[in-house]
């Protein structure tokens, strides 16, 4: 029993150690992927409860964090993602590769509205752009913009191919690009040219 | 390498996903192209925008008190 006893507390000291520490991070992409606190708290505490009950087929010295956003992953678009009715068809026809960079340049060099656009546009709209795209390209944004991971770390994480995650990284931002320019105009950060 | 070819490579440089030997060689064309080079700047800015606006760290003490209680009740309960 005191073996038991330490064993288990062992294991926990080791989960904690390992595992806890990247609680802050995985808040904030389920923050991100549910879109609401609520949702956010349940998915990572059952990410957390997957993770223990699967703690001894972590291999020690392998990457603790890619792991645990894998679970987290899997587990927001097998039970999570069904809850949430964001579109999942998007139309990027309208929307061209440098969408953000030509409309600042077209602007003209006169007052800088690259310089002008990144000032002002605010937190809250950036997060929003991110909370509205649809959840395949939100998913590689977050993981590749917010947490850095690699398009290798994001394939094994998702289990796509990586080409596929080349190309939803590369919509998602076609798509976050529009949005904020949308945002820019609406709030009045940005003058759209006439005609 | 002309434009065409630099800005294909354009967001893997930005996603640092490409080998020394191929940054260099795109570095060597946006060193002569004032076009390309504002456009890898424009995306590069973008990116870290993004993730700065994005990242702001959010109070996960009260999720890891539950969290801790969750663990130690599931244990309780597998004895």
């Amino acid at each position: 029993m005191n073996d038991r006893l330490s064993g288990d507390n062992e294991n926990k000291q080791r989960f904690e150690a390992e595992a806890l520490i990247h609680l802050n991070t995985l808040h904030r992409t389920a923050l991100r992927m549910t879109k609401n606190e609520g949702d956010a708290d349940d998915l990572v505490q059952d990410t957390y409860m997957k993770a223990y009950r699967f703690w001894d087929k972590f291999e020690e010295g392998s990457n603790c964090r890619a792991w645990l956003f894998k679970i987290m992953t899997n587990l927001f678009i097998n039970d999570y993602r069904a809850k949430s009715r964001s579109p999942q068809i998007v139309d990027l026809e309208d929307v061209d590769d440098d969408f953000l960079f030509g409309h600042l340049s077209a602007l003209g060099p006169a007052d800088n509205p690259e310089k002008h656009f990144f000032n002002k546009v605010f937190d809250d709209d950036v997060k929003l752009a991110i909370d509205e795209l649809p959840d395949d390209f939100k998913i590689v944004v977050v993981l590749s913009f917010l947490e850095g991971f690699s398009y290798q770390e994001i394939a094994d994480i998702t289990d796509l191919q990586i080409g596929t995650v080349k190309s939803r990284l590369h919509r998602g931002r076609k798509l976050l690009q529009k949005s904020l320019w949308k945002y820019a105009i609406k709030n009045g950060f940005i003058k759209e040219p006439a005609g | 390498m002309n434009c065409e070819d630099a800005l294909k490579r354009l967001f893997e440089v930005v996603d640092k996903e490409v080998t020394q030997a191929d940054k260099d060689e795109i570095l060597k064309h946006l060193e002569h192209c004032r076009h390309c080079m504002s456009r890898f700047e424009f995306e590069e800015v973008f990116k870290t925008f993004v993730s700065e606006k994005a990242c702001i760290d959010c109070d996960s003490e009260k999720l890891k008190n539950k969290i801790l209680l969750k663990l130690d009740q599931s244990r309780g309960s597998s004895r």
